[in-house]
């Protein structure tokens, strides 16, 4: 044998420890210990030492504090960036560069923007379809419609027709010129689909928000008319909507359609679009790299050209721990956005650790965690006290540390800087943090009256990706009584369960649109709104629908909308709102120009406006 | 042998079609489909049961199985490898000739880690047993064995970050294109992986070693007055190669599921994490396309696993 030296019996216990282990997990018989010499028993024990305290060394020596709270008021204003005001600060700007950014995953469905409205393709998508659609969200307020593929418009006295001018010289990134026919084209295949013998094209799924297009009528080269079903005052605030991106050339898509390629998507045809980069190459699973787009129309305030930057390289990373270990070691100059890649308060901790104030941190609000009842299922819930009880038990603001990771906001349904968000809510009885033990010795005695002191079992789907939410209600409501089982599902089934009725109760979609008439595909009766948050069938929501599309005057709409929160959340507490996330995402401190909007992170992806500082 | 290896390819057919069976069955089992998926675009927008069914219609999900079986099977001998991804619209055969030399290379790397651990070490623990040496070996392979591949994984890549400030580069290569830059993705992943297996291989490479030295062979060799060395290498690793080698060729699924882990920590583009991705999304054929891919891999080492054995035993034969 070949000859080693000896241990000494002090570090028996770890052979024996070693042996123990072996018969535990069934391996080898074991033979008789020996010992060694005293240098080769401290140089053990070093080497030990060291394995254990790296093990348990972290960042900081400190005790762990607990998630610290951020509630954005009604004060608040989302952080914007170093330099974002165009108009004076333009000539600032520097060119040049590749910004570098994560991109949570693959852009599904070949890149179309009529299929699917994940975050994985808006976030590269901005870049290179541009902004939005006709009319965009403008950068400076996203309540307000600005120009983008159109630069005038006019409806008729009754909002049946709308009559677009498009913008002149609006270039496709293979050089072809953007005219009403591609619109025209744009307009048919989302809102119809296609049909080509026995096979079809399905209509875009945001069909709907289009409305009932009875025509659409190409009046010369560089104008266009749609015609309306029924009246519509707000459709530009529907075609402002970033994810209705016209990404379809029609002189490249149409010949390959006449060939019998019905679902030609912008990866069949090159990812030709009109926004600021262009395509250059795609590596599936690693690499979108954009390129500037030397024809793009927008100028800035000095009449220059955009984009400012050479190029963005979205480096597609799934894990988002990897993102954060890409960030902190200078691989990226921004991260992703996306439910799961948003930074915590704990990851944020990392970050300010390890770069200071070489980050700063852009902060959006995101969607609402809410509960919402199925009461067309038999169920306690189908009692409104029952409902009430729940919304004035739960602790909302215990939400924001506990499920939210320390970033988020409380909000009826609207974001916080919505101008139709009711400036009350903060007061309301199911909303006033102050008088929680009043708030709920009212919810008990509810619950006595509607004869369920004991409780009751409810089940709620739960999305596999945001399991900590369901968690944290299903605590809460375990002090009302209520068992609440957490059915988790992933992404497929959560998709199709949320059209179902199989479901005692559950979040919903993330989104909600801005737009309060928008919002009826998630408010609405479940016979026309499958995929409403609360599943009901009341018809005064309707009434307060057609309120909303028949008023002539903002602050109508404003009056209308409100009444409706008060309603559906307070009185009938169809959706118990609970909290919502700020969305938090990392930039260095040299990435200058992002438009970061105070919600909806799929607005302004087109990073026209960003330098490099360096 | 030529018989024996003819009989084995053969046999590969019936068990690829049983798998093929087995994967589409299961994939329309479970709930949900592309349509949901891809059309709520993770939540951010609402859709209608309308919709879906007209995507359903689009995609031919509502065709009969047999008939989409069918389809699919076709697909695969004609040489459209499974047609398109429902999601991504990229062929299959495009995605596979992107994906497969990603895990193939990943999984070559790691089984060099784990054999460059495991055989030095098992051969170190058999020739000093019950010696600290030993146990240290032994320690290691049990640390190799109980902690899970994206424990581990996760766990490297924070050690990187925290004690060196430093990851793996973001954006893979392949070695024809940037042979350095490919290094330098892989070495991380590859060790993470190897690292996984050498445990195994380290226990058995000691086991079988100790087994063979006990053999009068071996006492022949010794008394003959040849080394330590020569006795060890030359005359008792070959013989107690074999269970090794057995060993290492039923572990062949587990490497390629810890793979799968792997490639989604570090980011590589392999079929791993395309398979993950497709599962996600429902996307039928790359899911078939890429579990049938790692059947007849599996087919494939298990073939070259019994092919060595002839080859490191000349008492094993086979064919008449």
């Amino acid at each position: 044998m070949l000859g080693f030296p000896r241990l000494p019996s002090a570090l028996d216990f770890v052979f024996t420890l070693i042996l123990r282990l072996e018969r535990g997990i069934g391996l080898a018989a074991v033979a008789p210990m020996r010992s060694l010499p005293i240098c080769m028993r401290i140089i053990s024990a070093a080497v030990a030492m060291v394995v254990v305290v790296t093990a348990c060394w972290t960042e900081t020596s400190e005790e762990p504090t607990p998630p610290r709270a951020t509630v954005l008021g009604r004060e608040a204003t989302p952080k914007e960036g170093p330099v974002v005001d165009l108009g004076e600060n333009a000539q600032l700007a520097k060119r040049g560069g590749v910004l570098v950014l994560a991109n949570r995953g693959d852009p599904p469905a070949g890149f179309d923007p009529m299929r699917t409205s994940s975050i994985a393709l808006h976030h590269p998508g901005g870049a290179i379809f541009g902004p939005g659609n006709l009319v965009t969200r403008c950068r400076q307020n996203i309540y307000l419609v600005c120009p983008n593929l159109a630069t005038d418009w006019i409806a008729s006295p009754d909002f049946k027709e709308w009559t677009f001018t498009l913008r002149q010289g609006v270039a496709w990134h293979d050089g072809g010129v953007l005219s009403a026919d591609d619109v025209k084209f744009w307009f048919e295949m989302a809102a119809f689909g296609l049909v080509q013998g026995d096979r079809l094209r399905a209509p875009a799924y945001f069909r709907g928000d289009l409305g009932d297009l009875q025509g659409i009528e190409v009046l010369s080269f560089g104008q266009i008319r749609i015609t309306l079903a029924k009246p519509n005052p707000q459709y530009l605030e529907v075609l402002m909507n970033p994810r209705l991106k016209i990404a379809h050339p029609a002189h490249l898509m149409g010949p390959q359609i006449e060939d019998g390629n019905l679902s030609v998507a912008p990866i069949d045809v090159g990812f030709v679009g009109t926004g600021p980069f262009h395509l250059s190459t795609y590596d599936p699973g690693a690499l979108i790299h954009l390129r500037r787009f030397q024809d793009y129309w927008e100028r800035d305030a000095l009449g220059e050209s955009l984009p400012y930057l050479d190029g963005i390289d979205f480096v597609i990373i799934s894990e988002p721990a990897a993102m954060d270990a890409a960030f902190r070691t200078g691989r990226l100059h921004g991260g992703a956005r996306g439910e799961g890649h948003y930074l915590t308060q704990e990851r944020q901790q990392g970050y300010e650790s390890d770069l200071g104030d070489e980050v700063w941190y852009a902060q959006m609000q995101g969607g609402l965690f809410r509960l919402g009842f199925n009461v067309l299922r038999e169920g306690p819930w189908q009692d409104v006290r029952v409902r009430q009880a729940i919304s004035l038990w739960i602790d909302r603001e215990a939400a924001i540390p506990v499920a939210f990771g320390g970033f988020g906001y409380l909000s009826p349904i609207l974001g916080l800087t919505n101008p139709f968000t009711n400036n009350d809510f903060v007061t309301w009885p199911r909303f006033n943090s102050s008088d929680l033990t009043d708030r709920r010795a009212t919810a008990l005695k509810l619950m006595d009256e509607a004869g369920f002191v004991d409780g009751f079992p409810m089940d709620y789907l739960c999305r596999a990706r945001l399991v900590i939410r369901c968690e944290f209600l299903q605590g809460q409501l375990a002090g009302l009584g209520i068992e609440l089982e957490i059915r988790v599902v992933d992404e497929a089934e959560w998709n199709r369960g949320r059209l179902s009725l199989e479901y005692d109760s559950q979040p919903g979609a993330h989104f909600t649109s801005p737009v309060p008439e928008g919002t009826e595909s998630v408010f609405g009766r479940y016979e026309k709104n499958p995929d409403s948050y609360s599943k009901h069938d009341d018809m005064r929501v309707d009434d307060f629908y057609e309120r909303l599309r028949g008023a002539r005057s903002f602050s109508q709409r404003v009056r209308v909308w409100r009444e409706f929160e008060q309603y559906f959340i307070r009185e009938q507490a169809y959706v118990v709102p609970i909290a919502g996330s700020v969305q938090v995402v990392p930039y260095r401190s040299y990435v200058h120009g992002v438009i970061i909007p105070p919600e909806d992170g799929h607005t302004h992806t087109d990073f026209a406006t960003v330098w490099l500082g360096r | 042998m030529t018989r024996y290896l003819a009989t084995r390819l053969a046999l590969f057919v019936p068990t690829l079609l049983i798998a093929s069976v087995a994967i589409f069955s299961i994939m329309r089992l479970i709930p949900g489909d592309v349509a949901d998926v891809v059309l709520s675009g993770s939540g951010e927008s609402t859709h209608d049961v309308e919709q879906i069914e007209r995507v359903r219609e689009e995609l031919g999900l509502n065709d009969s199985l047999v008939i989409q079986y069918g389809e699919w099977l076709w697909s695969l001998v004609n040489g459209d490898f499974g047609g398109k991804s429902f999601d991504s619209r990229e062929g299959i055969a495009s995605i596979v000739g992107r994906q497969l030399p990603v895990t193939l290379l990943l999984t070559a790397y790691a089984l060099g880690v784990a054999l460059f651990v495991a055989i030095p070490l098992g051969v170190l623990a058999a020739s000093t047993q019950d010696r600290w040496p030993d146990y240290l070996a032994r320690a290691i392979s049990i640390v190799a064995q109980a902690v899970p591949a994206f424990v581990l994984a996760l766990a490297v890549l924070l050690a990187l970050l925290i004690l060196f400030h430093w990851t793996p580069p973001i954006i893979y290569a392949d070695p024809w294109d940037d042979l350095w830059l490919h290094l330098r993705i892989m070495v991380v992943p590859a060790m993470v992986l190897g690292f996984g297996l050498s445990g195994l291989l380290l226990r058995m490479t000691r086991a079988s070693l100790l087994e063979t030295l006990g053999q009068d062979y071996v006492r022949t060799a010794r008394g003959k007055g040849l080394s330590e060395q020569i006795v060890l290498f030359r005359h008792a690793l070959r013989n107690a190669a074999v269970p090794v080698v057995t060993a290492g060729a039923l572990q062949a699924g587990a490497l390629l599921s810890g793979a799968v882990v792997v490639e989604v920590v570090f980011g590589l583009p392999g079929v791993g994490r395309g398979i993950v991705d497709a599962v996600t999304s429902r996307d039928y054929p790359v899911i078939q396309a890429l579990a049938l891919i790692l059947v007849f891999l599996v087919l494939c080492i298990n073939l070259i696993a019994d092919t060595a054995y002839a080859a490191l035993d000349p008492r094993i034969f086979y064919g008449d």
